[in-house]
């Protein structure tokens, strides 16, 4: 039916081959032929190209050391690209300045695998630390401020939102890996980005919390129009949330298309001959 | 000079890291000559034989080599032309070892993080690198050879009795001047010692030995009085206070400095990059120069005195803290900083946010025993002139009273352990 060597075929919902140009969806997200290369000679990224439609929930699916990390950081340029073109918002990312970028990254959300926070600061510095990108522009980025009394409401109702606005005070280093990923959602939350990469949110979580925490970022997406791209290992869960998928292997985009279409066959081109599926619910 | 496949390193250094082997290797076979000419065969094969050749009964081959070398060690000099002759022979032999490209030089151009893959590739690597670990030892060996020469290890003296008296005499004099344990601790000392020389003097009239007998020793110890106690204690404080000043006002400065010189914060514009390395260039600068020698500079600028000690332990406590900061930032964990630029803060933020509270535990260790470090120098500073005690102890050395030396190493001994004590206690608090 399909070529599996193919890199870059190209399937709508009804899995007919389409090209590139041809999507009219709204656009939030663009990527043509972002490569990375890191200083030791690796070559993380080869050419990765695919659009997001705004309001999708984009699952990126691909072994470890398949790039899915390299890909989501470049796209906020945490991690610089040495190739190719990535539009946000109709805006080309490579071109920025230093000031916009810190601009444009106050609309792209970030949660991570190990959470990220600061450790020994209590939740809400935590949650309240979404909103930096809005001090950037004051002296000392706003590091003398004191955090405005609307913000700090906000971040409690963030906190009820997420189901801990008991933990207020506690210590970030002091709550279990699930809790701490829904402080990292909420911080997000407080940041009201359009778009929002997480960066295999549960890879580090037991079944259960998993599934609460992507239905945080599920409720993220479809109640606050947040546009989610999310790295992810369990087909299960891609299957539940994931709008559209891509996935990678070796740097390079081996699929595009919806859940459903990843077929057995497809699953052992990305994951390799080897590969069994294992469920998670 | 090419360094086999089978070695891993990133392939575009290559070249570059075969060039950097060889010019290596050529230098380490210039040493080992070098070494091998001026240590072993000027500083130990060429007296050795020269002692045969004047020996009571001098031999004739002996005598024959040291007149063809025309050698006589109390005249004869090493010439810089013969170093430079002999540095050319062992580059020489270096360029051959060098295009083999499996000397020490290549061994140490070659290394890297990367690993081998295959376990066949690392026996090959092993055999490869066999000439490198021979070379690597010889060097080991020669240094060690060259230092022992340099620093004229005479194990022998340790045990000359006339050296062993003179020492004997002073310890007991220092032990004297001990608080208050000072007369019952150099009395049982004396006792201890004076044991030990009629045990010599006994097995050398046993033995027949030619020589004098060996005095016993014999101290009047007087103790520091009451009032000698109140001016070195006030002078004890004095260096305290000094050493906190120097810290206190140090903190601040390298708190701020350490941030530009933190490898993680600063790649990221060529402004940063820049003050990243003048910031580096000002710590080992001021941090090579010896506090002592910073004191020399401040009292003649601004006078003898505690001030321009204070003066010379902050500048040095402000690199030493700054370095010890700074790579307190480079082993932050990096995900909150990644975290917080993605929201968009901006660098200061996120080095407020994401940053401080990882290091705020290891500065305060890093802080407090700076303090201990500076209480300990600011006594050495006052030999210079920086005030304290440091200043009493040169005079009353200078003068040979041995027993005050004593007590002011003791009040020295006790601030130091009071010291030490708290800063470990606090440690254990922090953490």
């Amino acid at each position: 039916m399909f070529n599996l060597y193919s890199r870059t075929v190209w399937l709508n919902s009804d899995g007919n081959a389409h090209s590139h140009s041809s999507t009219n969806e709204d656009v939030i997200l663009r990527l043509s032929g972002v490569e990375k290369v890191y200083p030791n000679g690796t070559r993380a990224l080869k050419g990765v190209s695919f659009d997001v439609p705004r309001g999708s929930f984009l699952a990126v699916i691909g072994l470890s050391g398949s790039g899915k990390s390299t890909m989501l950081r470049c796209i906020n340029r945490i991690h610089e690209p040495t190739g190719g073109e990535i539009v946000f918002n109709g805006q080309s990312m490579r071109q920025l300045s230093a000031r916009d970028l810190c601009r444009v990254r106050q609309n792209i959300g970030m949660v991570f695998q190990h959470f990220n926070l600061i450790k020994r600061r209590d939740v809400l510095t935590n949650v309240l630390s979404g909103r930096l990108g809005q001090m950037s522009e004051m002296p000392f980025g706003g590091i003398f401020r004191k955090w405005p009394k609307e913000w700090i409401d906000e971040a409690q109702e963030a906190l009820k939102l997420v189901g801990i606005p008991d933990k207020a005070f506690v210590r970030a280093d002091g709550l279990s890996g699930g809790q701490q990923q829904r402080v990292a959602i909420a911080r997000t939350l407080m940041q009201k980005p359009q778009l929002l990469l997480a960066d295999e949110p549960v890879a580090s979580l037991d079944p259960a919390t998993s599934n609460s925490v992507m239905q945080y970022l599920k409720l993220l997406n479809e109640k606050h129009g947040v546009t989610v791209i999310c790295n992810l290992h369990f087909l299960s869960l891609v299957r539940e949330y994931a709008t559209h998928v891509v996935a990678l292997r070796g740097g390079e985009k081996v699929f595009e298309g919806k859940p459903q279409d990843i077929t057995e066959q497809w699953f052992k081109d990305i994951y390799g001959e080897q590969a069994k599926e294992v469920e998670i619910h | 000079m090419r360094i086999p496949s089978f070695v891993p390193m990133i392939e575009s250094e290559r070249r570059t890291r075969e060039w950097s082997g060889f010019i290596i290797e050529i230098l380490v076979w210039g040493y080992i000559a070098l070494v091998a000419a001026r240590i072993v065969w000027w500083n130990m094969i060429l007296p050795f034989v020269e002692g045969f050749a004047i020996d009571d009964s001098p031999r004739a081959w002996a005598a024959s080599i040291v007149s063809a070398l025309n050698y006589d060690s109390r005249y004869s000099e090493f010439s810089w032309t013969a170093a430079g002759l002999v540095f050319a022979a062992g580059a020489a032999a270096g360029i051959g070892f060098g295009l083999t490209g499996r000397g020490f030089g290549p061994w140490v151009a070659s290394l890297s993080k990367l690993q081998v893959n295959n376990p066949e590739d690392s026996i090959r690597i092993r055999n490869h690198w066999s000439l490198a670990r021979k070379e690597g030892w010889l060097v080991l060996a020669l240094t060690i050879l060259t230092g022992w020469v340099l620093t004229r290890v005479e194990l022998g003296k340790m045990v000359e009795l006339v050296g062993l008296q003179s020492f004997g005499r002073l310890v007991l004099q220092l032990a004297c001047g001990l608080p208050v344990i000072g007369m019952p601790l150099s009395a049982g000392l004396e006792f201890v010692l004076n044991g030990l020389v009629s045990l010599t003097n006994a097995t050398n009239a046993l033995i027949g030995s030619a020589g004098e007998a060996l005095p016993l020793f014999n101290l009047e110890c007087v103790p520091s009085d009451a009032s000698y106690y109140g001016n070195a204690v006030s002078k004890l404080l004095e260096s305290v206070y000094l050493a906190f000043m120097a810290t206190f006002f140090a903190v601040p400065v390298a708190f701020v400095l350490a941030f530009f010189g933190a490898r993680n914060l600063t790649r990221h514009s060529f402004a940063t990059r820049l003050a990243y390395t003048v910031v580096r260039l000002y710590i080992n600068v001021t941090r090579s120069i010896e506090p002592i020698i910073w004191a020399i500079l401040f009292s003649v600028w601004i006078g003898i005195g505690p001030f321009a000690g204070a003066l010379a332990l902050m500048v040095h406590s402000i690199s030493s803290l700054v370095k010890q900061y700074s790579e307190a930032i480079e082993g932050v964990d990096e995900g909150p900083i990644e975290a917080l630029e993605a929201t968009g803060a901006s660098h200061i933020a996120v080095a407020w946010f994401a940053v401080v509270p990882q290091v705020v535990m290891p500065y305060l260790a890093f802080t407090i025993y700076r303090w201990d470090i500076n209480v300990r120098m600011a006594t050495i500073i006052g030999l210079v002139g920086g005030g304290g005690i440091g200043g009493l102890l040169i005079q009353e050395q200078g003068l040979a009273h041995w027993t005050q030396v004593g007590t002011l190493a003791a009040l020295i001994f006790f601030v130091v352990w009071t010291m030490d004590f708290l800063s470990a206690k606090v440690r254990e608090a922090i953490q």
